[in-house]
């Protein structure tokens, strides 16, 4: 399991803050995904694999969006129209929903079986408030999609980057849990 | 779980509905082709030829807000051979066209703002009096739209009359004016230009004397004793009426004792309203598709 959670939380870093060097983009943010692609299949024997079916296609999703932003980024935005760019951080947000929300319920089904309830409490909350925060990222992302109000970008984003460091801290406190199975008093 | 799991897909499903929705209210509002906020204007040049005046006017166009087409030509229906280009008023020559237009964002459009210069005409044009209704507007990927831009009028600037004084007391707000004057001969009004009269019924009125325009003709004013034209534009209406930008020189004729025959214009006779909202934007276009 660590090994797993160390891939997907480096891979998290690298899609999050990637490295820039003039117009070329040292570590991409697919490279990233990638990484979390590699962590969630160290963990698919010890997770619900049906669950994990779910995550790593949404995973490969994610490679594929960064794949044509980087593509579209190296050749000025002239590859794609303004009406589909435009829609790629949407997808992208509902895609991470996705994801992270499958994560953190493949995680709390494993700490229910081991009994483990304060842990599965706190991942619960941990997992709300993530989907109502990227809830809300998506709407406002929605508005911008839609040309209601353009400035919501700026919002969304910052919410979206908090949300992506709530994630990496949360992927770094599953890392250190402790995966034994505990007997009911 | 299951709550979280409800709210997932809660907000899936809204976001699937908002975006079908949404692009099918956004291809519904799409226009085929920019608008041009229509306008009413007196537009006064030299009367003698002069090389460094440049017959210019300001217009704005609505279009969608990714039309990122550049205005590179224009050219008026009604008069073939006149030819003008799209420049900004900061520059003489418009050689970056990237520079010369403002832009403002409303929803799903914008408004663009440039400025019309005519640069190429006949010898024989008469500029008295010549005016421009339509217009068509050329892009740099040579596309084009052909619009009504209500209507532009040329005329010569008339030589100033000592007769009447301009007295300082003048004043304006946004829909009501007033311009006063001071008399040094008895004077009797013979006659109104009332070019723009039918396509401003209802919009503006003025007055002289607080007599109507209609009425003035044959009006005495002796010597000593003010004229008082006052204006008023009407806000209200309907929505093509209301965002009608207006400015105008409206004119009397008169003469002296000795019959001596002079013109006044008087000016500060405009307004300009600002479409500032999505609903204005989209009545006004929906208005002028349905006249």
């Amino acid at each position: 399991m660590e090994v797993g959670y160390k891939k997907i939380f480096w891979g998290l870093i690298i899609a999050s803050f990637n490295l820039k060097f003039g117009n070329i983009t040292i570590l991409p943010a697919f490279i990233g995904w990638i990484f979390v692609f590699e962590g969630l299949k160290n963990m698919k024997t010890k997770l619900d694999s049906k669950l994990m079916k779910k995550a790593n296609l949404a995973c490969i999703i994610l490679m594929a969006i960064s794949i044509i932003l980087e593509i579209t980024h190296i050749l000025d935005y002239k590859v794609l129209p303004y009406s589909v760019i435009v829609f790629m951080p949407l997808i992208s947000a509902v895609v991470e929903l996705v994801l992270f929300h499958t994560i953190l319920e493949s995680v709390v089904m494993k700490f229910t079986n081991l009994h483990q309830k304060d842990n599965v409490d706190k991942y619960i909350k941990r997992d709300r408030r993530y989907i109502i925060f990227q809830g809300l990222a998506i709407a406002l992302y929605l508005m911008v999609c839609l040309n209601i109000e353009t400035k919501a970008i700026y919002i969304g984003t910052i919410i979206f980057i908090i949300l992506r460091i709530y994630m990496i801290s949360t992927i770094y406190s599953l890392k250190k849990e402790n995966y034994e199975f505990t007997e009911l008093a | 779980m299951e709550i979280n799991n409800k709210i997932v897909r809660l907000i899936l499903i809204l976001t699937v509905v908002f975006v079908v929705v949404g692009y099918g209210i956004l291809y519904f509002l799409r226009l085929d082709n920019p608008v041009v906020i229509n306008q009413l204007k007196d537009l006064e040049i030299s009367a003698n030829e002069n090389e460094n005046e440049k017959i210019e006017w300001s217009m704005s166009y609505i279009t969608n807000r990714n039309d990122n087409r550049i205005p590179t030509a224009i050219e008026f229906p009604e008069h073939p051979g006149i030819l003008g280009i799209p420049v900004t008023s900061n520059y003489e020559f418009a050689f970056d066209f990237n520079d010369i237009d403002e832009e403002i964002f409303i929803g799903q459009y914008k408004i663009k703002n440039i400025r019309v210069r005519i640069m190429v005409a006949p010898d024989d044009v008469d500029w008295n009096g010549l005016s421009f209704s339509e217009i068509k507007l050329v892009f740099n990927d040579e596309s084009y739209f052909i619009d009504e831009i209500g209507e532009i009028r040329i005329q010569y600037e008339n030589e100033r009359n000592n007769i009447l004084n301009s007295n300082s007391s003048s004043t304006c707000s946004l829909n009501y004016g007033q311009n006063t004057y001071m008399v040094e001969e008895d004077i009797t009004i013979t006659d109104v230009d009332n070019h723009f009269v039918e396509k401003l019924a209802g919009i503006v009125s003025w007055s002289i004397n607080n007599v109507d325009s209609d009425e003035i003709v044959g009006m005495h004013i002796k010597k000593g004793e003010k004229l008082i034209m006052d204006y008023d534009l009407n806000g209200n209406g309907n929505i093509s009426d209301k965002y009608l930008n207006i400015d105008i020189l409206p004119k009397i004729f008169f003469e002296d004792e000795d019959g001596n025959n002079y013109v006044q214009r008087f000016l500060n006779v405009n307004r300009k309203y600002e479409l500032d909202s999505f609903k204005n934007l989209y009545n006004y276009i929906k208005s002028k598709e349905n006249k």
